[in-house]
């Protein structure tokens, strides 16, 4: 095993423009915040990004003007946080193109990708007008056994997954701590996987409990060691609440173009990571 | 009156939960609809979340979201979203679900992408990639739509969300009403109800068009019909929703711990 501990701008140089990403988490659970605000500040250009429901990563990608297609089944940050504003605001410009799925769709066509294989079909979907308004993404198919249809999904296969995980090793070793959501599948679809992780622990605690490893060290490019890397969102077990707050002051930003003015003011106060 | 309009509405569609349910909730008014029915008269519903959180009732308040650690902390198990929506969902074995949507029209086909400046089927334009507002999209809702036995559309009684058709079907309801379902070989058996703040639709049985079953002590036949966008029809005995009991209510205010509806 190689050692693999980095820091979070060199790890966030990896992703170039064009490439697509894969962030994990669901929505303000465990996405990777801090290397998002990290790649926000390369103004890295036409990224693609995918995810089922992508979280405060993705959103600020798009408020910052990185993002060019996103793959996605739901985009909210629900209850109390309302709409992604910065993907809204993208779409709504013309900037960003949305290829819809539900969020099974998306960990399908994942799932192609993990597998190698071109498409893979998802249960339900058809009869939607998802299927018609996304001709590049979906398709109907019939089984010519049965005659049964389904729809089916093309492959995605990102260039970087970045995963946010309660713990991991220096070689890359990682645990979910609470639901996976789709991130298990994520870092087998992805050609390289960068970890960040709330704490670096001992080796020998994978080695006591290997069920309990959700992604293998040579799936596994670079690890930072980021405690508190997914506020103002939350993290299973760290930290329960969405910081309401920054989550406000985050949400006004993107409202008034003042995404590089936020990042600045709030980690200089060190509240942002 | 000693309740608000959004308990009532919460009450009225936690009771059409049965004790011994498999449900998938949404969040917000949804949840405590659902976990009002488990502690007032379904002690045995189990309830998952799409991210897949198993078994568990929410602690220390509404939680923000269907992940959120308030409704971690007592699950059984915890697995990931292909087991949940795929293999539990849209497989057929989920009995009752609640959605919600920013549309819904009359045969409970519903609309969470995108209000569109064209209206109806707006990639047929060209325009699909600039909506005048871009919604949260389906999500877990498709997989429950198609798959759930049954399920319960909760939405605030307004002309514009009660369309005679959705701008774009996000997740199908009965598509274009009779047996269109049968067409694409559903699991599932389509909406149940939409239950509003005024009173609760449910589809003619044959026609599948929704039609007022019931409404709310403080509304009305013309509440409900001026802000309904279709010619909605009624039942000729249409009935007056029950007010929720002392219990009823004693049940829902201690699931929401933190009095979200009475805001």
């Amino acid at each position: 095993m190689r050692e693999k501990l980095t820091t979070l701008a060199k790890a966030a140089e990896k992703i170039q423009d064009g490439m697509l990403i894969a962030s994990g988490g669901n929505s303000l659970v465990r996405s990777p915040v801090a290397f998002g605000i990290e790649l926000a500040k390369l103004k890295r250009k036409n990224l693609k990004h995918c995810a089922a429901a992508p979280g405060l990563l993705a959103d600020i990608l798009c408020a910052d003007g990185a993002i060019d297609t996103i793959y996605f089944g739901f985009t909210s940050f629900e209850t109390e946080y309302g709409l992604a504003a910065g993907m809204r605001k993208g779409v709504q410009a013309g900037e960003i193109r949305p290829v819809e799925g539900a969020c099974a769709a998306i960990i399908e066509a994942l799932k192609a990708g993990a597998k190698g294989v071109p498409f893979h079909p998802v249960a339900g979907m058809w009869g939607s007008d998802l299927i018609e308004a996304n001709p590049d993404f979906y398709f109907v198919a019939e089984s010519p056994i049965d005659k049964v249809k389904v729809v089916c999904v093309k492959a995605l296969v990102p260039d970087y997954a970045i995963v946010h995980v309660q713990e991991a090793d220096v070689y890359g070793n990682a645990r979910i701590l609470g639901p996976e959501f789709q991130d298990k599948i994520m870092s087998r679809a992805a050609k390289h996987t960068i970890i960040t992780t709330e704490r670096i622990v001992d080796t020998q605690s994978f080695i006591d409990r290997p069920k309990e490893t959700t992604i293998p060290h040579f799936l596994v490019d670079a690890v930072v060691h980021v405690p508190k890397g997914a506020k103002p969102g939350t993290c299973y077990n760290e930290y329960e609440f969405p910081d309401a707050f920054l989550m406000s002051a985050y949400l006004s930003a993107v409202k008034e173009d003042g995404l590089p003015e936020f990042i600045v003011k709030y980690q200089k106060k060190g509240v942002l990571i | 009156m000693d309740y608000t309009k959004d308990e009532m509405m919460a009450i009225a569609c936690g009771r059409e939960f049965k004790d011994g349910e498999l449900a998938i909730f949404g969040v917000g008014l949804s949840m405590l609809a659902g976990y009002f029915a488990k502690r007032n008269h379904a002690p045995n519903l189990t309830a998952f979340t799409e991210g897949g959180i198993y078994g568990s009732t929410p602690v220390g308040g509404l939680p923000w979201g269907i992940e959120d650690n308030r409704i971690s902390a007592n699950a059984t198990s915890f697995t990931n979203a292909i087991d949940a929506l795929s293999m539990l969902v849209a497989s057929g074995r989920v009995d009752n679900a609640v959605l919600g949507c920013a549309q819904v029209d009359k045969y409970g086909n519903i609309n969470t992408s995108g209000i569109w400046e064209e209206g109806k089927q707006p990639w047929k334009s060209g325009r699909y990639n600039l909506p005048k507002k871009r919604l949260n999209g389906s999500g877990g809702a498709n997989e429950i739509a198609i798959g759930a036995k049954k399920y319960l559309i909760m939405a605030k009684h307004q002309k514009f969300r009660f369309a005679e058709r959705v701008d774009y079907i996000s997740s199908p309801g009965y598509l274009n009403g009779g047996k269109d379902r049968e067409k694409y070989g559903y699991p599932g058996g389509g909406p149940a109800a939409i239950i509003t703040n005024l009173g609760i639709l449910r589809p003619d049985p044959i026609s599948k068009e929704f039609f007022l079953d019931a409404y709310f002590k403080y509304s009305s036949l013309e509440e409900v019909q001026a802000n309904t966008g279709w010619e909605l029809k009624v039942s000729p005995d249409v009935k007056i929703v029950p007010e929720p009991t002392p219990v009823e209510l004693e049940n829902l205010r201690f699931i929401d711990e933190t009095g979200f509806l009475r805001k």
